[in-house]
């Protein structure tokens, strides 16, 4: 594959801490060769002090729903540790995708970190 | 192999290029790279090759999981064709087949947590064609070059 389009392009996990929360930027496209690996490392994530996890999806450019699996786990994981999931700002064919398989009813969507981060559940102390 | 297509699919398979894989996403990806030069050098829209990949990862990724079992045992087998008015690919696992129609709408409030239907859904929503074979361990998939997004 040479094509350096957008559903060709290379997944990059950008991964940030702050406190209770991971902030998680997929990058490329999420093609079903490299999620099993991209799954592994977002469910890594999420434990007792890290329950909640914000993941932006503006530099997305691909994911099938093998991809949607791995971001629905991570709502599961989260919840099961009192937290919860976000996703942030899916464009193009990735925020159609999403809506097609009616995905938006299950994992919030925001427009805007900082709107993500303000929906989240206190952290229990 | 089979020496017929179905019925909408005008394609002589003889003409169908044909890869065998082992049964894992990782081998998968290695027909997927050859149909998407392909696509390239025939000059389709980024948006189509984009429909294409995501109809040809759903197939791929059902026949290793649903239809393999992920059994490594198993293969795939992948056949296409690319010109300048249409693709068709095939997908071929070594499974006992399912029924396309009993899949429960995974839309529905009730299913969405289900692992189960997007990737047939999507299949039908990007494709301008999708046929499964008799057995339903065969799914073919036809897209016209110049077909609009959905």
């Amino acid at each position: 594959m040479t094509s350096t389009a957008g559903y060709g392009a290379p997944l990059q996990i950008t991964v940030r801490r702050d406190g209770p929360v991971h902030f998680v930027s997929l990058t490329g496209a999420a093609s079903m060769y490299v999620v099993e690996n991209m799954q592994s490392q977002i469910l890594s994530l999420i434990d007792d002090a890290t329950p909640n996890m914000i993941i932006d999806l503006s530099g997305l450019t691909y994911i099938s729903s093998i991809g949607i699996g791995a971001l629905l786990a991570a709502d599961v994981r989260s919840q099961n540790v009192r937290g919860a999931a976000r996703l942030v700002n899916p464009t193009g064919e990735v925020a159609r995708i999403l809506t097609l398989t009616n995905i938006d009813t299950i994992v919030e969507i925001h427009a805007t970190i900082d709107d993500a981060l303000g929906s989240l559940p206190p952290v229990a102390d | 192999m089979a020496d017929s297509t179905p019925d909408g699919f005008d394609v002589n398979p003889a003409d169908m290029t044909a890869m065998v894989v082992p049964n894992n996403l990782r081998a998968a990806k290695a027909p997927e790279d050859r149909i998407l030069a392909a696509l390239e050098r025939n000059g389709y829209s980024a948006d189509t090759i984009f429909a294409i990949k995501l109809a040809l990862e759903e197939a791929m990724t059902n026949a290793v999981k649903h239809g393999n079992c992920n059994d490594p045992s198993k293969h795939i087998t992948v056949r296409y064709i690319v010109n300048d008015r249409y693709t068709v690919v095939m997908v071929r696992d070594e499974g006992a087949g399912f029924c396309p129609a009993a899949v429960p709408d995974p839309t529905h409030s009730e299913n969405l947590e289900r692992p189960f239907g997007r990737g047939i859904m999507l299949m039908n929503s990007y494709m301008t064609r999708v046929c499964y074979g008799d057995n339903g361990n065969e799914v073919w998939l036809l897209k016209n070059k110049n077909e609009p997004s959905p």
